[in-house]
């Protein structure tokens, strides 16, 4: 190949790069200039059978050629990667392709939340029947026949001693008899009151008890779980209120207030002005708790507490009437 | 329970403004809030009539001239009957605001301007008493506001209390909390009886029959009692408490009731046929005309007071009709005795009634307490009804009921608390609130008999807890405890069919396991339910077998609020009948499709659901347990026969699904066709195959035919999938099915159907003449066993 043939090679790749319009005519291009069959390389091949001056003056000029494409390779590598794609115009506020999801239920959103807080420190969870015997849903938990506790809740009876558990706390009764101290539960569950459907009361509602007991347990470590989960469910700057109340079968008992997160304890409706809205009960597990289930009271002491999932979800959702989580409209559960 | 906040303030001594005491008392354990007595009474003064002429142009009103502590005297015309020269009433001057509403002003009537309105018991909000205007004792200031004079510048403080409290469903037990929180002593009110010399013994004996249901009966004889009006302070207590005011015998009643927790009643004393009182049980249809005037049927359950002859009370709950205290009543029979909580509990059950006297015995009232209100009672009524009281009381009481004797370890104490409260400190707790304490090593503590709550050890420690303040006792964040937590099994399965179903775009819902018999018989017939004896409704009965109904429900409501794509699951719960004590609950999941899809996404056609929307669920259901899902037709009461099939997993059913039938979809109300399907979930765990074995990736390239070829309607995929795996060898690694496809070109009755098959050979490269010549063999055998036709 003459030093012509080369210039005219060299010409007409320039101008060819300089109009790549796409990486793959780049390549292309490369290909041809460059490639095992290309004029260069054979050029580069066949020097050895040159006359030893002329050898000289080729391979320099063929280096040349091969060093000036290799430049323009890159330059026009990098144009057509800048460049914009040519294809058909995105329209990026389009929604995106998928099938449309469905969604959990608002309980099972807030049981999980508040499972995973307590499995974080520790607790096991544990399930109990729903359909119990009278003896676990109050006998065993120090509710006294006759007693007017249990008008406390009015329970649904299928049989003299069946009833439709109105609380988690058989659950404790029945993991006791299972286990040996340290026992650390946390025990979600549907419950049922035999009380007439309103906005405000359902006849079948959620619970999630927890209950731990070991030596030494004291009132201080139920204040401290509490206050942690609360924390962590409610929010850091969230304020705990531990009132004196009264549940068969816990002694000291009490009532737990958080401080309003909907006015920060300012007061509002939600509230009823108070600043303070009431999220579970809770308090030492009774002694004939432990003696119906066989737990050495002197030996041992425990915590228990027990709340509402549907009024944590009607407060932190402002929902405002309970039957919309029985009714399961689409529209209602679309919106969690 | 709701008491006058100056009632409180004239038993114990305490510095706190009602917010504050209200807060105090919640945080002890009795939870309360405060409203004022009543509305704003401003302008309102005490005035004298100082004459009063008939009005010149309207005969029925009276022009008055009414002296209200000013330099003259003001103009008032009123229509009421009662008005006379010389009487003290409450005089509303302009400005005044009557129940919050009415703006008196000065007017004109008939010509005569009145600068005013004298009031009556009802417009000041303090009775429903609108006979007349309100008489005032004739002491009241004249030109005082009627709030001071009345003293109406008072709150109610409505208490909310825990059933383990009934000492403080009165006035002296809530001031004795108040008194452990501040340090200040109770002041009882004396009481100091005038007796006549005859003894009340003479005039009545006392004989109970059942001294476990009423441990205790107490009475004394009053005699020429003038029945009239309370005086106005009774009157005013016992309306911030609620109750209405009758007359002064029962009013004071009341009143003592209020002061100390200990119901009373008084009887019409003439009206006894015997001069007896014979407690007794009642007997099984024995009938008795309560003072509210309704007759009730009795039995066995219920305790009476008798005068031997016949009932004239029901035992702590309620009075009858006939021996009421009215204005004709001259001996007063006055009853305060001890019922045992358990037979008023029964009884209020049996007779469905409630009272204040039930309300604090059921939830258990001071045996000993029984003669101090007793002779409370006794000197109000000759003070304030001139009675003459008999000499001594009739008590019976047969067993004494003595105070419980308990001891505290203080060490106990701290130990439950993880506080570090000196001896002396609870001691002090403990006294404050009345209660007996020796010290020593471990207390020795009597429990007065007012506070039947306190029971063992334990209870003291929570006297002292609370008021030593929960919120004094520490909060500790470190915790001890095991490190094995585990969870439950079934409940993380749960979980994962809750992502899956709603990543393939189900929604979950949550239905009441308590279902209407009606609906589930439509489902399932001649099986046993869990039946609630005491349901709130006829709907609501059973407890559910299956979710079916409950979904149906769901689907009906969404149906009927414009929802157009119902796709929703439920994982719920089931009860079945075993035979045993507790029926078996069973965990299932339930699928419901109707409508379908609408076009929410631009990239998607909209279309109605089908079964083939089931099947692709169940289908990632499977993924779950590594196994896949065929559907095999069987019988059910729920689906439609074409379309019912049982839902095999790995050959082992379980569950059913199909399109719901047409009878039970118009009796639920629903026009759409619906799909549910329904899986035992123990079932479905129980299919998973153990963890998945590696397979070594291919080292040779596969090759791809597709197969297209038309066949009858009938013939189904799963057979020609049978045939082309039986006709090709192991080389035929995939079948997909690609393309189904009816129309002119496949002519009638004849379906065009798209398979890819993919070869692959785990040691060479498949030859093209290999593959072919298997190709041509599945071709053949699919025209021989199937009446196939190639496409071209
Ligand atoms: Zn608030």
């Amino acid at each position: 190949m003459s030093q012509d043939e080369i210039a005219d090679l060299l010409a007409e790749a320039e101008e060819l790069l300089e109009n790549c319009a796409s990486a793959e005519e780049v390549e292309a291009l490369r290909v041809k200039y460059l490639g095992r069959k290309s004029a260069l390389t054979a050029i580069l091949r066949g020097l050895k059978e040159l006359d030893a001056d002329k050898r000289v003056e080729v391979a320099r000029e063929a280096n040349l050629a091969k060093k000036k494409i290799e430049k323009w390779l890159a330059e026009a590598k990098q144009k057509v990667a800048a460049a914009p794609r040519q294809v058909t115009r995105i329209d990026h506020t389009l929604p995106g392709k998928r099938y449309p999801t469905g969604k959990l239920h608002l309980i099972t959103r807030t049981v999980d939340d508040i499972v995973d807080i307590f499995y974080g420190m520790g607790f096991e969870v544990a399930l109990g029947p729903e359909v119990e015997e009278e003896y676990y849903n109050f006998g065993a938990l120090n509710f006294p026949p006759d007693h007017p506790a249990r008008d406390m809740q009015d329970t649904f009876y299928v049989a003299d001693d069946v009833v439709l558990r109105t609380h988690t706390s058989p659950i404790q009764v029945r993991e006791f008899q299972k286990r040996k101290p340290p026992v650390r539960i946390i025990a979600p569950g549907r419950t049922y009151r035999q009380e007439a459907i309103s906005a405000r009361a359902y006849c079948v509602f959620y619970q999630l008890e927890g209950f731990y007991v070991d030596h030494r347990v004291t009132f201080a470590d139920l204040k401290g779980v509490l206050t942690a989960f609360a924390q962590q469910y409610f929010g850091a700057d969230v304020k705990l209120r531990f009132r004196p109340s009264f549940f068969p079968f816990t002694e000291p008992s009490a009532e737990v207030d958080i401080s309003c997160f909907l006015c920060q304890g300012r007061g509002c409706r939600i509230c009823k002005h108070t600043g303070w809205l009431e999220i579970l009960g809770c308090g030492m597990i009774h002694p004939n708790v432990f003696e119906a289930v066989g737990y050495d009271a002197e030996e041992y002491t425990g915590y228990a507490f027990g709340m509402g999932i549907e009024r944590i979800a009607m407060l932190k959702h402002k929902i405002d009437d309970i039957r919309l989580f029985y009714e399961n409209d689409i529209r209602f559960l679309s919106q969690f | 329970m709701q008491i006058s906040l100056n009632w409180l303030k004239e038993l114990i001594d305490f510095d706190l403004d009602v917010e504050t005491l209200t807060h105090k008392l919640t945080m002890i354990g009795l939870e309360c809030e405060a409203t004022p007595l009543i509305g704003s009474l401003e302008k309102i003064v005490v005035c004298k009539v100082i004459a009063s002429e008939t009005h010149p142009n309207a005969a029925n009103l009276k022009v008055c001239q009414v002296d209200c502590g000013g330099e003259e005297a003001v103009t008032i015309v009123c229509g009421a009957p009662n008005v006379r020269k010389g009487m003290k009433a409450p005089l509303a001057l302009p400005g005044a605001v009557l129940g919050g509403e009415y703006k008196i002003k000065s007017i004109d009537k008939y010509g005569v301007t009145s600068d005013g309105m004298l009031c009556s018991e009802a417009e000041l909000g303090l009775s429903d008493d609108q006979t007349g205007i309100m008489r005032l004792e004739r002491s009241l200031k004249i030109g005082a506001p009627i709030a001071e004079a009345l003293k109406l510048d008072d709150y109610i403080i409505h208490f909310d209390l825990t059933p383990n409290r009934p000492d403080c469903l009165s006035a002296i037990g809530i001031a004795r909390d108040i008194g452990a929180m501040t340090g200040s002593r109770l002041k009882r009110p004396s009481v100091k009886i005038r007796e006549f010399e005859t003894p009340a013994a003479d005039a009545v004996r006392v004989d109970i029959e059942d001294d476990d249901a009423c441990p205790r009966y107490a009475a004394r004889v009053i005699r020429n009692v003038a029945v009239g009006p309370s005086p106005w302070w009774i009157k005013q207590r016992l309306l911030a408490s609620g109750i209405r005011s009758i007359n002064n015998v029962v009013d004071i009643t009341n009143y003592v009731m209020l002061e100390y927790g200990q119901p009373l009643h008084a009887f019409d004393y003439d009206n006894f046929r015997q001069p007896q009182v014979l407690v007794r049980r009642a007997r099984i249809g024995e009938k008795f005309t309560t003072l509210d005037g309704v007759e009730r049927e009795l039995n066995k359950d219920v305790l009476l007071i008798t005068d031997g002859d016949r009932p004239v009370a029901i035992g702590g709950i309620m009075g009858g009709e006939y021996s009421e205290v009215t204005e004709k009543t001259t001996t007063v029979l006055l009853e305060s005795a001890h019922f045992d909580s358990r037979v008023i509990r029964r009884g209020r059950k049996h007779l469905d009634i409630t009272s204040e006297s039930q309300d604090r015995f059921e939830r258990g009232a001071d045996p000993n307490i029984v003669l101090t209100a007793l002779d409370r009672a006794a000197s109000l009524i000759d003070k304030y009804a001139q009675g003459e009281i008999l000499a001594g009381t009739v008590d019976c009481y047969p067993n004494k009921i003595e105070p419980l004797q308990l001891e505290l370890r203080p060490p106990r104490v701290n130990q439950i608390l993880a506080t570090d409260l000196s001896t002396p400190e609870m001691i002090d707790i403990l006294d404050s609130l009345e209660f007996g304490v020796t010290p020593g090593k471990n207390l020795q503590v009597i429990v007065p008999t007012f506070r039947p709550d306190v029971t063992q050890e334990i209870d003291l420690v929570e006297e002292v807890a609370r008021i030593h303040g929960y919120e004094k006792i520490p909060c500790h964040t470190e915790t001890g405890g095991g490190l094995v937590t585990s969870r439950v099994e079934s409940e993380e399965f749960h979980t994962h069919l809750r992502r899956v179903l709603t990543a393939q775009g189900y929604y979950e819902v949550v239905t009441n396991t308590i279902v209407n018999p009606k609906e589930v018989l439509l489902l399932d017939e001649g099986v046993e339910y869990i039946k609630i004896r005491n349901p709130i409704s006829e709907d609501l009965q059973w407890l559910r077998r299956e979710l079916f109904s409950s979904l149906l429900n769901v689907v009906r409501h969404n149906l009927n609020h414009q929802v157009e794509k119902v796709k929703v699951f439920e994982i719920g719960n089931t009860f079945i009948p075993i035979g045993e004590k507790l029926p078996s609950e069973e965990w299932r999941l339930c699928l419901a499709l109707a409508g379908g899809d609408t076009g929410e996404n631009w990239t998607f056609h909209p279309g109605a659901f089908t079964l083939y929307d089931l099947k692709g669920a169940l289908e990632c259901i499977a993924i779950l347990v590594d196994r896949e899902v065929s559907l095999s037709l069987a019988e059910s009461k729920v689906f439609d026969p074409g379309c019912s099939f049982e839902v095999m997993l790995g050959g082992v059913g379980i569950g059913t699904c199909g399109s719901v039938s047409r009878v039970i979809l118009e009796s639920f109300g629903i026009k759409s066709e619906v799909f549910l399907g329904e899986l035992r979930i123990k079932s479905l765990i129980n299919t998973r195959r153990g963890p998945a074995e590696y397979q070594p990736l291919p080292r040779f390239p596969s090759a791809e035919r597709d197969l297209a070829i038309v066949v009858g309607e009938k013939v189904i995929i799963a057979d020609l999938v049978a045939t082309i795996t039986a006709a090709a060898d192991q080389t035929l690694r995939e079948t997909v099915l690609f393309d189904l496809y009816r129309g002119k070109q496949v002519g009638q009755g004849r379906k065009s159907v798209a398979f890819r098959l993919v070869f692959r050979d785990e040691s060479k490269t498949l030859t093209d003449e290999h593959i072919d010549n298997l190709c041509n063999r599945i071709v053949d055998k699919l025209r021989v066993e199937h009446d196939a036709q190639l496409r071209a």
